[in-house]
């Protein structure tokens, strides 16, 4: 158990660090100089930016003062927004992300495994045919033609609800919606499977012929044998959730990070840009390291021998 | 009825019903049409991409307008006016043509990408699996590496750095999307190696380039080609989730995605500018998903009836 | 047959399949009755439905697609068949149990073993968790497994296979059924432990008086536990008698080819072995005769074209043959050495 955590805490860091490193090639990478766009720049002035951002040194020792600023959590400034700095954005912003974020991580796999083990409690009935539509259209139809949707039907032509901003509980409700329907779809999907798997093996005969109630069984051994792999998921949908934030938060006009990021990518904004996506890439990272970590506490074959799959 | 004593006259065994063989023998390809054919849905998926494709090659020549002629009198026109089928955008320009445009866009880019990763997941995936042993170890823990870095980001990272072009987005949604294959391929010729069948074949005297055309080959093809219809989908949403951030396709190109995105600025105004795109984009990635489950049921062998 | 001393009384079980490739007629019409603190063997190949016999017993078997067209099952004055899906719980695990072939895949991967033995304590005998434990540790030993505070707390993946099987009989006898149901329950082990099991299952049931369903197709361990002898094939049962009536006097071609087959390690090295020619017939359509017939070495006209009757060969022992018609060929009970020398 400790090996298998210590495995993947090790691959986190290093992926963290092959992140920021590409967030930093990325702005070397920009053709031209970060004044280009300046015209009236005061000589002095630049003089002092070259200095700051070590632009007058070779590129090696560059990266060294960057990956020593970014291991002091320096981000750097925004260059559009002069007197920001990157860190200022994310404090800001990060909050309502991560708000946004947990509730339709929340949402999405608890109505998903809901949903799977409705579906396959009823295997070809109502809620397994109602479920296999849900995730044919979840996993098919984008967040943004969703939102779109939602934000035309919903918001505009029977105000029920508001169609921007981030005011209140009802301002919650189609974001999350939007941003959880693919959670929701494929939650539902691998669990129903699971079940189903479960539902046909020997121990559910067992527990069957011990005379346990069908809640009993449902509940200690199908749906606690069905779940454990349906969690494996929840790492590379964080990371998904995480990412779509972008897009719904622009749709939406919701003031998060995602905004921000599409919006200093629109301004050209490259610290920006190269900083959040550093602190994006890691947060990714670490939120998938968690859910492993997670993984192997609840897994029992893991937490015993540190055998994985 | 009545028993008589001529019923007790010996007969002996018959064993000739059960030498008879129940059912005629299919090859695996037979098979799998077979199966695939009776899934309606997977049939009407494969026509409406087969639809969607004819019209991206035609669609762009049905009207008089090409997909840049701008028309700055008569911006925003809804389905209908003017000859525009279904209207015009914010610089006057001809929907219909634009979307077929797009579609060609979306479509090629959706099926080169899954083409590198096939070329490249395949390859990388085969040599591994074939190879074995500390070959195998290396490159699975290269894969290992690259697979947990954030893929949008990267994408975004290399969209940034090597600019906005039809190349530089097929590189960037390839780049990190072909290990899935590399697994998939890996897994599957380990499989198949293990599999009493070659080692019967090498005792049998078969070299080793017909062990991998007839033996490796058909075994390992089912699960590429289910990953391959997959991935076409995913890559046409990568697309669009960056066009969405404004790194798509640039001005006056334009794929799917870029015109949603577009379209998305005006919903409320010109519900038409995002719809018949944003339609699309659901069509075609519901089609590939349904086709691509109909062919991994299909091509399962163990549900062969 | 001691009328009072009947434990179950299974008439004319009916149960089929409903495939959409048609009705699958598994069984077709058994009847045996069990002793209190008795113990039967219900022998037959594959796919002769023993096992769907047994499990419809404890109505194990999932109601679509099965279908129980004919039949009762008296277990202690009352038809398991009739009752409701409630109290069949409460007679699960409590007055019948049962044990399964795999013992690999019988036992759920996320609770541990105590917990798995708890599960019936605490449903049947309504105790409280820390009494239901104790109980469990005492039954664990009682299956002869070493260290069992230890094993209590571990989880089946924990266990080797023997030890597994151990720990399922420990849970079916856990509230000291009347009944234990043992479906091919040595099948998935090896033959030394194997003979463990056996054994294991033999004083088990002399101490607590349980009686036995032992179900299997290896007639080795049939010698060793049973007392009586069901021999099925094709749905129907063809043989029924006690131990020493099967082995040596058995009357229905069907049990003298299972007999024959068995090899024999004193046998002669260059002896050939003798399966039985041909495979049992389509369930989907039975045939109209007897289910053995085309497989019989001995099978007459009115073989193929009636069911054959039940014939008494003495007291508890009858067999379903058209030989046994007193009309029919005179034919002697083989001997059966496998080919010793």
């Amino acid at each position: 158990m400790g090996k298998y955590i210590l495995n993947r805490v090790l691959t986190a860091l290093v992926t963290v660090w092959i992140v920021t490193s590409l967030a930093w090639v990325m702005i070397q990478a920009i053709p031209g100089d970060p004044f280009t766009n300046e015209k009236r720049v005061i000589p002095e002035v630049r003089a002092a930016m070259e200095r700051y951002y070590g632009l007058d040194k070779p590129l090696v020792v560059q990266y060294g003062i960057y990956m020593g600023r970014v291991l002091h959590g320096n981000l750097g400034l925004s260059f559009v927004y002069k007197t920001t700095t990157v860190n200022e954005i994310i404090a800001r912003s990060f909050p309502v992300s991560a708000d946004l974020g947990m509730r339709s991580i929340v949402f999405g796999f608890s109505v998903g495994i809901f949903l799977g083990i409705l579906a396959a409690l009823n295997h070809n009935k109502f809620w397994d045919k109602f479920s296999i539509l849900v995730a044919v259209i979840g996993v098919s139809i984008p967040a943004f033609v969703i939102s779109a949707v939602l934000q035309y039907f919903v918001g505009v032509k029977l105000h029920l609800l508001p169609v921007a901003q981030w005011k209140g509980f009802e301002y919650t409700i189609m974001p999350v919606f939007a941003l959880s329907l693919g959670m929701i779809a494929q939650v539902a999907r691998y669990m129903r499977s699971q079940m189903l798997d479960v539902i046909g093996q020997d121990y559910v005969k067992t527990a069957k012929a011990k005379g346990l109630s069908q809640i009993a069984i449902v509940w200690r051994h199908e749906i606690r044998n069905a779940i454990l792999p349906v969690i494996t998921i929840l790492g590379p949908w964080i990371a998904f959730i995480i990412t779509g934030t972008f897009v719904i938060e622009s749709i939406f006009a919701i003031p998060g990070l995602g905004k921000y990021y599409v919006n200093s990518i629109n301004t050209q904004d490259f610290t920006v840009v190269s900083g959040l996506t550093a602190f994006v890439g890691s947060m990714l990272v670490f939120c998938t390291l968690v859910v492993d970590i997670l993984y192997g506490l609840i897994d029992p074959r893991i937490r015993i021998d540190g055998s994985s799959k | 009825m009545e028993i008589q004593k001529n019923d007790f006259t010996h007969i002996g065994k018959d064993l000739s019903k059960s030498q008879q063989i129940v059912r005629p023998s299919l090859t695996y390809w037979q098979d799998a049409w077979r199966r695939l054919k009776k899934n309606k849905t997977a049939i009407t998926a494969l026509i409406i991409l087969i639809v969607l494709i004819i019209l991206s090659i035609v669609g762009p020549y049905m009207v008089q307008w090409s997909y840049s002629d701008q028309n700055l009198q008569l911006t925003t026109a809804k389905p209908g006016v003017g000859g525009h089928w279904i209207g015009t955008d914010g610089l006057g320009r001809d929907m219909w043509a634009r979307l077929w445009m797009g579609a060609r866009i979306s479509l090629s880019i959706g099926i080169i990408a899954a083409s590198i990763e096939l070329v490249v997941g395949t390859i990388y995936g085969g040599i591994s699996g074939f190879a074995g042993g500390m070959t195998d170890n290396l490159m699975m823990r290269l894969v290992d590496v690259l697979m947990v870095l954030p893929e949008l980001v990267l994408v975004i990272i290399l969209s940034m750095i090597f600019g906005r072009s039809f190349l530089t987005l097929i590189a960037a949604i390839s780049v990190l999307h072909w290990l899935p294959m590399a697994r998939i391929v890996r897994g599957q010729v380990l499989q198949v190696k293990e599999q009493e069948f070659v080692l019967a074949a090498r005792t049998l005297g078969a070299n080793s380039s017909r062990l991998i055309m007839k033996h490796l080959i058909p075994n390992v093809i089912g699960p590429i080609i289910v990953r391959t219809t997959f991935s076409i989908p995913s890559a046409i949403f990568f697309e669009a989730f960056l066009s969405y951030i404004g790194l798509g396709i640039p001005q006056p190109l334009a794929s799917w995605g870029s015109l949603a995105a577009d379209g998305q600025k005006t919903l409320i105004a010109h519900p038409h500018l995002l719809f018949y795109p944003a339609f699309c984009i659901s069509i075609a990635m519901l089609s590939f998903n349904m086709l691509g489950d109909g062919l991994r049921d299909a091509l399962d062998p163990r549900l062969r009836k | 047959m001691d009328c009072k001393n009947i434990l179950l009384d299974v008439k004319d079980l009916t149960v089929s399949f409903d495939t959409y490739a048609g009705e699958v007629q598994a069984v077709r019409g058994v009847s045996f009755y069990l002793e209190k603190g008795e113990a039967i063997a219900i022998v037959g190949e594959s796919g002769c439905g023993k096992s769907v016999t047994a499990q419809s017993i404890m109505r194990l078997i999932p109601s679509p697609p099965s279908r129980v067209k004919k039949g009762s099952v008296e277990f202690n004055g009352k038809d398991l068949l009739k009752i409701t899906e409630r109290e069949m719980q409460s007679i699960r695990g409590s007055e019948i149990g049962m044990i399964f072939q795999d013992p690999m895949t019988s036992l759920n991967p996320t609770m541990t073993v105590g917990n798995q033995i708890c599960e019936s304590l605490i449903k049947h005998r309504g105790v409280k968790k820390a009494e239901a434990w104790e109980e469990a540790l005492k039954m664990l030993k009682l299956v002869n497994i070493p260290n069992a505070e230890k094993r209590l707390k571990q989880y089946p993946h924990e266990f080797s296979g023997g030890m597994r099987q151990r720990a399922m009989i420990a849970i079916a006898l856990s509230c000291n059924p009347k009944l234990l149901i043992a479906d091919e329950p040595t099948t998935a082990l090896d033959v030394t432990i194997q003979a463990q099991i056996i054994e294991l299952m033999q004083d088990l049931q002399k101490e607590l008086n349980t009686a036995i369903i032992l179900i299997t197709h290896d007639l080795g361990v049939v010698a060793d536990m049973a007392q009586r002898v069901v021999v099925m094939y094709a749905g129907k049962i063809v043989e029924v008698g006690d131990i020493n009536d099967i082995f040596y006097s058995s009357k229905h071609p069907y049990t003298w080819g299972l007999l024959k087959s068995v090899p024999r390690l004193d046998a002669d090295q260059k002896g050939e072995l003798f399966p039985i020619d041909g495979t049992p017939p389509d369930l989907f359509a039975p045939p109209v005769g007897c289910g053995f017939a085309a497989r019989c070495e001995w099978c007459m006209k009115i073989c193929k074209e009636k069911q054959p009757d039940y014939y008494d060969v003495k007291e508890g022992h009858k067999a379903a043959c058209w030989l046994l018609h007193p009309d029919a060929p005179k034919v002697e009970t083989p001997k059966f050495d496998g080919g010793a020398k």
